[in-house]
């Protein structure tokens, strides 16, 4: 039974290339690098009410910054970057609420926001 | 005899072709679909189950990345049918052949050793955990919390989890009922690492470590079975759940390898892949040692082959501390050149599994008897 899992455990995930948990695929940087992707980055900015910008939000929110990454990408790429910015309003502390939280994408030298909340 | 084999390859060979026919007339077109956006709804529910970055890596790559990975299913199935119809024919006589026969004091070392580990790479996960909580507006829970429903606990719960997690753990080591608090250790942990990847992101930096954890319970009941049957032998003692650990880790690097050259193929070694790579991870060792030019062709075929080549370890037992010290390379240079995992990783404290301890026993003895008679001599 448990040789039975052990196989499952390695080959379910390899053959569908998905992790299911608890049972991994190991496809850690084994796809081709695409550099047009990688080189896209995003950030976020909060504006508050003294007029002035934060950018560092992860230390604000009290997130891990690699957390708050990763799922600032991905919301980006599924075209949900507002609802990320509603839910991550939430997580500020009361003293440090912001005005506007905004989401921004820099591509080469182009710098774009590509989401903003409250909408305006 | 002979028609019973004939035909027995005439099915498998029958359903192989079935299934290949199966996936380029109805799954391939589906996959189409599902790009499009227009697949059927069960198809669409089943690829939000089973590949929710779907909609992610949607917006990113074209359709042809995914009609490969489509094909790839097909390709990997055929694979592994193929592995299981030459090895498995008599798997009685594999569990026979790859039992472990050791004695009590080896299962008692690698048990303390193991457990003492697992307290020393997770004992701050509480912390963790905190940050489960605070990010819950974020929550989507892996595959197996959403089927059993499983919300973000409050955190007095966690807390209170945590220590029984920790408390589970001593009374392993001190064996009180090793077998039973080995499953909860090991239940514990799992329900902790989901709750850590139920935020889009897997991190297989504890994979191999809690793939040993979910197997540890089966050894200690193997062993507490055979003590409690056979009092006078205790130097004969047999797992086979140690041989499974020890697969699992050898076949996870295999795999891993395996998988580098089926998603990129024997580019994936090549120097440009290797700098690119580096550059990503922007690290000083690592960006200085991939400008000279024979590393940066050598160091990514050395990392291959090293992956490929270290499931040898279960078959060439006279080389397997060759292998471990690779490992240790391995895991040392990623940290050192791409800055990936810690120094001393869980990926290199496994192998602790591999470790003959009955062996590393006698010897310590002799040098210490060794010694002893020399000093008297001395005397």
């Amino acid at each position: 039974m448990a040789g039975l899992l052990t196989l499952i455990g390695l080959l379910f995930p390899f053959i569908l290339q998905q992790t299911f948990y608890p049972f991994f695929r190991f496809g850690m940087f084994a796809e081709p690098v695409r550099r047009t992707i990688q080189s896209e980055q995003f950030f976020l900015a909060s504006l508050h009410e003294d007029g002035k910008y934060n950018l560092n939000i992860a230390e604000a929110t009290n997130i891990q910054k690699s957390n708050l990454d990763y799922l600032l990408r991905n919301y980006y790429y599924r075209k949900e970057a507002d609802r990320f910015l509603e839910k991550l309003s939430p997580l500020f502390p009361i003293s440090q609420l912001p005005d506007t939280l905004f989401m921004l994408r820099k591509l080469n030298s182009d710098t774009t926001v590509v989401a903003r909340y409250p909408k305006k | 005899m002979k028609n019973g084999r004939l035909y027995g390859v005439l099915l498998f060979l029958g359903c192989l072709v079935t299934c290949v026919l199966l996936y380029l007339l109805m799954l391939r077109p589906f996959a189409v679909q599902a790009y499009q956006g227009s697949a059927p709804d069960w198809f669409q529910k089943l690829i939000d189950l089973a590949y929710p970055r779907f909609q992610v890596e949607r917006q990113r790559f074209e359709l042809e990345f995914f009609l490969y990975k489509a094909d790839q299913i097909l390709i990997r199935s055929l694979l592994v049918l193929g592995s299981f119809w030459f090895l498995l024919r008599s798997p009685s006589s594999i569990i026979v052949r790859n039992t472990c026969v050791h004695s009590g004091k080896f299962y008692l070392v690698l048990t303390t050793i193991f457990y003492l580990g697992l307290l020393y790479y997770t004992w701050d996960w509480y912390l963790d955990l905190e940050q489960v909580v605070r990010m819950k507006p974020f929550y989507h829970g892996v595959l197996l919390f959403r089927i059993l429903h499983l919300p973000v606990l409050p955190l007095a719960l966690f807390y209170a989890l945590h220590l029984v997690y920790v408390l589970a753990i001593i009374l392993v080591l001190f064996r009180y009922k090793a077998v039973v608090f080995a499953s909860l250790t090991a239940l514990i942990l799992l329900l902790f690492q989901g709750y850590s990847f139920s935020f889009e992101k897997v991190d297989h930096g504890l994979a191999t470590l809690s793939y040993a954890a979910m197997l540890m319970p089966v050894m200690l009941y193997e062993i507490e079975i055979q003590s409690i049957q056979n009092k006078a032998q205790q130097d004969q003692l047999s797992s086979f759940a140690l041989f499974l650990i020890q697969f699992m880790i050898a076949g996870v690097y295999f795999l891993s390898g395996v998988e580098k050259l089926l998603t990129s193929g024997f580019n994936w070694a090549n120097a440009t892949t290797f700098r690119t790579y580096i550059a990503l991870h922007d690290q000083p060792l690592g960006l200085k040692l991939a400008k000279i030019d024979i590393l940066a062709h050598l160091l990514p075929w050395g990392a291959l082959l090293f992956q490929l080549c270290f499931i040898l370890i279960l078959f060439q037992k006279r080389w397997k501390y060759m292998w471990l010290v690779l490992g240790i390379f391995f895991h040392l240079g990623t940290k050192l050149m791409m800055g990936i995992g810690p120094y001393f990783s869980s990926w290199i404290f496994v192998y602790v599994f591999f470790i003959d301890w009955d062996v590393l026993f006698r010897r310590g003895t002799e040098f210490i008897t060794h010694r002893h008679k020399h000093n008297q001599k001395g005397a």
